[in-house]
C-alpha cells in the first residue's frame, strides 16, 4: 500500500470512529463517557487529516492547511475516490 | 447545505470487474431500499420532527447514506470497468449497456428505475420513524442476499460494512421513536398526528 494510501486509511478510520459516535451522541447527548470518547478521537482525526492534507492535497475545499495563501488550486490534482487503485489493496 | 470530501467513506478496490454482480449491487443505488431512497427519505422527513435530537439523527443519518450511494456507485463502476461487448453480453449486461453504457444510472436489479415514492415521506412522525426502522432492516435483507450471491472478497467487505451500518440505524431511529413518544400520551400515542393536529 502507498503512502497516500496508508495516510488515507487513517484519516477514513479515525473519521468514522467519529461519526459513529457523533450518531450516538445525537440520541445521547449527556452521556460523558461517550462525549469523552468523541474528543479523544476528534484531536486525533484533525492531526491525521492536517498531516494527510500538508502532503496529498486537500479533501475539502474548506481546508485548513492553506492559511489563505495557496499557491495552485490542488482540488483536482488527487485521484477520485471512485477510481480503482491498486496500490490501495490491504 | 453539504461540503463533499474527497474520500470514500470505507474503502472499494476491486480487482476483478463483473457485470453479473454489478446488475445485483445496483439494486442499493435504485432499488426500493436503495442508498439513494434511504438519503432523499431521512433528509426530507427532518422538517415536521418534533424533537431536536430526532432532527439530529436524521440529518446525520441522511447524510451518511448520501456516502453509501457513493459507495454502492463505486462498487457497480469498478465491477463494470473495461469490459469487452463479449463479457457484457455473457453476463447479460446488455439491458443496461444499450441506454447507459458503462454510466451510473438508478435502477434496481430487475432493471427499474429509481422510483420516489421509496422516499415514504409521510408528515407523521411515528409513522415516518416505523417507516425508517423498516427500512433499514429491509435494506439490511437486501444486503444479505447480496452477500448470498457474490463470493468476491473484494466486494464482500464494503457490503459487509454497509449492512453493519443498517443494524446501528435501526438502532438510532428505534431509540429516536422512543425519543417522540415520550413526549407524547402514553395511553394512545397512535391516535393522532403530532406534526399536525396540535
Amino acid at each position: 500500500m502507498s503512502e497516500r494510501s496508508k495516510m488515507l486509511r487513517q484519516v477514513q478510520c479515525l473519521d468514522f470512529a467519529l461519526f459513529d459516535a457523533a450518531l450516538y451522541l445525537d440520541t445521547h447527548p449527556d452521556d460523558a463517557k461517550a462525549m469523552k470518547y468523541y474528543n479523544h478521537y476528534q484531536k486525533q482525526a484533525a492531526k491525521a487529516r492536517s498531516e494527510f492534507e500538508g502532503r496529498h492535497g486537500t479533501l475539502t475545499h474548506h481546508t485548513h492547511n492553506s492559511d489563505g495563501d495557496m499557491e495552485r488550486w490542488n482540488w483536482t490534482d488527487s485521484p477520485w475516490p471512485w477510481e480503482y487503485n491498486h496500490e490501495e489493496r490491504r | 447545505m453539504w461540503i463533499y470530501e474527497k474520500k470514500l467513506q470505507f474503502p472499494v478496490n476491486i480487482r476483478k470487474p463483473n457485470p453479473t454482480f454489478a446488475k445485483i449491487v445496483i439494486t442499493q443505488l435504485g432499488g426500493p431500499d436503495g442508498e439513494l431512497g434511504a438519503a432523499n427519505r431521512y433528509l426530507s422527513q427532518r422538517y415536521v420532527m418534533p424533537d431536536n435530537k430526532v432532527k439530529g439523527v436524521l440529518t446525520d443519518i441522511g447524510t451518511e447514506e448520501l456516502a453509501h450511494a457513493e459507495m454502492v456507485a463505486t462498487i457497480v463502476h469498478q465491477l463494470t470497468r473495461s469490459m469487452t461487448m463479449e463479457e457484457i453480453k455473457k453476463a447479460g449486461f446488455d439491458a443496461y449497456f444499450v441506454d447507459h453504457t458503462a454510466g451510473i444510472y438508478p435502477v434496481s436489479a430487475g432493471g427499474i428505475p429509481f422510483d420516489a415514492t421509496a422516499f415514504a415521506s409521510k408528515g407523521d412522525p411515528i409513522t415516518d420513524l416505523h417507516e425508517d426502522m423498516a427500512a433499514e432492516q429491509k435494506a439490511r435483507t437486501t444486503y444479505d442476499n447480496i452477500l448470498r450471491l457474490i463470493d468476491d472478497p473484494d466486494v464482500r467487505e464494503p457490503i459487509k460494512f454497509l449492512r453493519q451500518r443498517e443494524v446501528v440505524h435501526y438502532q438510532r431511529f428505534g431509540e429516536s421513536l422512543g425519543i417522540v413518544t415520550d413526549k407524547l400520551d402514553s395511553k394512545n400515542f397512535y391516535a393522532f398526528n403530532p406534526a399536525f393536529d396540535n
